[in-house]
């Protein structure tokens, strides 16, 4: 959805009606419907039927196996005592926060690295962005089987380079696990930020670093003064982008970690599902949901307003 | 520029709105198809479908295979992964496309029965002639208030295998398996003193059902099993239970199990023995095929014994298969049950792939009777356990459950209170579902 709004922004300047031509709009507007029509009984049956039920269901006690009853807000008090949601709360933030940097921090390094104009710059392009198109979950099968403590190749190699005297424990402890994820991650989606920054790199009209270098201006300047700010835009729908996948992030814990050890690892999303599929109570997993579809809105909202430009 | 902007956006919602058409389209074919059941088959049978758990080595498509080829009736079987068995069937049964016949793991066929998945079969099951000799675990898991919902479909039991070549190395007696924790404890450090890559103890240590399924007979043939008084009463923090706490952390700590043994989900719960690696694993009779495939080292068989040795036991776990509620062939779907039951199949496809065989009239069969081992292993049923309750999945086979942070925290962390703590966690639970 976040992704959409700059264009949105942009159509609404565009659609503005000429003036003194009223009929002509209101013909337009009725055709414009018609058009709409199709994406808007898309967005009823896949998003606000599904959504209705999600908010009934959060009001019933409904056990996977069997029908619901409806049992008020009874759902929404117990969650208070969930402690595996509560706990997941705290990790989330942590793996979000990490992650972003991490995420951040690396793409920069690469962009410098692909955006050089010299030999292989396509071939390292190429090279970041091919993970991408692999599956989280095929990607955290891969990773998985990599870090077997038995069989895993990344031991092999660890021993082989003599990092280690034994299987490294990729997933033993919390930490060892936050790490191998992290891994994971940042191998998996690097490549759709760094194409992003290229392209806001690459938009940036060359003219304004000969002007500023003409007047003297050093890297950094250069850097501060027109990169950076060029850059706004782009920078804020990656934070956006990537708070937001953090948050509501699954399918690598699911598959690599599954919440270990012990529960270390567990995300607000795998709490709900755990909650859905592993104690079959959709009632109170659907409660789960609405409260963090509500946080999620309110976070976005404030993201947008600190990140909207400046209107100088 | 302005003007190729517009038109490219145009363009592009055109584009989308096709999409956008397309994937409504598919959404509403996509909701009318049911899950299975009605499809006409060609020739005069029906077209069934089945469901079934993942088991190592796939001994049910073998029997759906040779059902097919003598019967007009077709079978259509979907093999799902344990790990997601659960969710697959509650969802299924919420939208009400079930197969015709689903097999599932013995233990979660209470909850099944109570949630009315199953259709009453109690007049089929009455009328076998051997019904006195199939599994009784499986038969009482399946049934309630006198009515019978399913039959059993594979039968396996848990019970220690040890590697006699490392037994005879160590300088151990490889006819003397061990029968009680102390002697666990001796012939594991034994082995483990070949060093190297040699280990004498192996458990999979973040698998909560592979530890149900390899620690739970001990408690029981102690006379304290963890689930009492028809699974509403949990006994995790009992003297047994913690002497064998006990004898995995002291295995785990002087390194006589390998630090692996810490991640392992199951995934690679018999890999090392399986190399030759290990000495003593308690596993299940699910092994003996992987073992007698590619024979590279002589091994033998030995019950779980109570810590002090006076008795031993074994889960008996494996799959019940019934015919769903949602059947709409339930005749023919029942036919496949009875049939699955008879000399045949047992012999042929049970027996015959180194299975147990569910009628246990068939055991001393020719192919069994080859094996010393597998009689061993069918002389150990009359000693079976098998844990039933309600909410068993959430608590027994969840990887965020209570009993694996309870058998974790005590093993590897060294928490003493872990496994009280875990006592009431499942004791709370339990209470909810009761």
């Amino acid at each position: 959805m976040s992704t959409t709004t700059p264009v949105t922004e942009a159509a609404q300047v565009a659609q503005v009606p000429p003036p003194n031509r009223p009929p002509s709009a209101t013909r337009r507007s009725g055709l414009g419907m018609l058009f709409v029509t199709p994406l808007a009984v898309v967005v009823t049956v896949v998003f606000l039927v599904p959504l209705g039920v999600l908010l009934f269901m959060s009001f019933t006690d409904w056990p996977l196996l069997g029908g619901p009853t409806v049992n008020g807000v009874e759902n929404y008090a117990a969650i208070g005592e969930n402690e595996l949601f509560l706990g997941a709360i705290g990790f989330t933030l942590i793996y979000t926060v990490l992650t972003t940097i991490v995420i951040f921090g690396v793409s920069f390094l690469l962009v410098a690295v692909s955006n050089a104009r010299r030999r292989g710059a396509r071939f390292y392009r190429t090279a970041f962005f091919l993970p991408y198109v692999v599956g989280t979950a095929s990607a955290a099968l891969i990773w998985f089987a990599s870090v077997n403590d038995q069989n895993g190749i990344a031991n092999d190699v660890l021993l082989k380079l003599g990092l280690t005297d034994g299987p490294w424990g990729f997933l033993s402890t919390p930490g060892q696990a936050l790490f191998t994820v992290l891994t994971l991650v940042v191998w998996k989606f690097i490549g759709f930020q760094v194409l992003v920054l290229l392209v806001g790199l690459q938009a940036i009209p060359g003219e304004l670093y000969e002007a500023a270098r003409m007047d003297g201006a050093g890297t950094w300047q250069r850097l501060r003064y027109i990169t950076l700010p060029f850059l706004r835009p782009t920078l804020a729908l990656l934070l956006i982008l990537s708070v937001t996948g953090s948050l509501l992030a699954f399918d690598q814990f699911i598959v690599l970690t599954r919440g270990g050890p012990d529960n270390s690892t567990i995300t607000v999303m795998f709490a709900v599902y755990n909650t859905a599929f592993q104690q079959f109570d959709l009632g109170k997993a659907a409660a789960l949901s609405v409260v963090l579809l509500l946080a999620l809105v309110v976070l976005n909202t404030v993201q947008f307003k600190f990140l909207r430009p400046k209107e100088d | 520029m302005t003007v190729i902007r517009g038109r490219s956006r145009r363009v592009r919602s055109t584009g989308a709105a096709l999409a956008a058409l397309t994937a409504a389209g598919l959404l509403l074919s996509g909701c009318g198809s049911p899950g299975g059941g009605d499809a006409a088959a060609d020739g005069d049978g029906v077209q069934l479908t089945m469901w079934v758990r993942h088991t190592d080595g796939e001994p049910v498509q073998k029997l759906v295979d040779l059902y097919n080829d003598s019967h007009d009736d077709q079978i259509k079987l979907t093999v799902i992964p344990g790990d997601s068995f659960q969710q697959k069937v509650g969802a299924a049964a919420g939208s009400r496309s079930l197969p015709d016949i689903l097999g599932s793991d013995v233990v979660y066929s209470p909850n099944y029965v109570a949630q009315g998945i199953y259709r009453d079969i109690t007049e089929l099951a009455d009328g076998l002639p051997f019904k006195e000799t199939l599994s009784q675990a499986h038969q009482e898991a399946a049934s309630k208030d006198g009515k019978v919902y399913g039959l059993p479909l594979l039968v396996d039991s848990s019970l220690i295998i040890y590697n006699k070549d490392l037994f005879t190395r160590a300088g151990l007696d490889p006819e003397a398996p061990p029968t009680s924790f102390d002697e666990i404890y001796q012939d594991a450090k034994a082995i483990r003193a070949l060093g190297g890559d040699t280990y004498g103890f192996y458990f999979p240590g973040n698998s909560p059902g592979g530890l149900s399924y390899s620690i739970m007979p001990y408690a029981a043939a102690a006379g304290e099993p963890p689930l009492q008084e028809d699974g509403t009463k949990a006994a995790i923090d009992s003297d047994a239970m913690t002497a064998t706490a006990d004898l995995y952390k002291r295995l785990y700590d002087e390194d006589i199990v390998p630090s692996g043994a810490k991640t392992d989900d199951g995934t690679t719960w018999t890999a090392s023995f399986n190399a030759g690696k290990i000495g003593i694993l308690p596993v299940g009779t699910f092994n003996f095929g992987a073992l007698n495939a590619d024979p590279t080292f002589d091994w033998g068989v030995a019950p779980l014994p109570a810590p002090d040795g006076s008795a031993s036991g074994t889960f008996v776990g494996g799959d019940v298969v019934g015919v769903t509620s949602a059947s709409k062939h339930p005749e023919a779907a029942e036919e496949f049950l009875e049939w699955s039951l008879t000399d045949e199949p047992q012999i042929e496809i049970w027996a015959k792939n180194g299975f147990l065989t569910p009628r246990f009239d068939l055991a001393d069969n020719e192919y069994t009777a080859k094996d010393p081992r597998l009689v061993k292993a069918v002389e150990g049923l009359k000693n079976g356990y098998t844990p039933a309750t309600l909410p068993y999945g959430e608590i027994f086979n969840s990887p965020n459950g209570a009993w694996l942070a309870g058998l974790r925290g005590y093993i590897f962390d060294g928490d003493v209170d872990a496994l009280s703590d875990a006592q009431r966690a499942i004791q709370a639970t339990l209470d909810d579902a009761y």
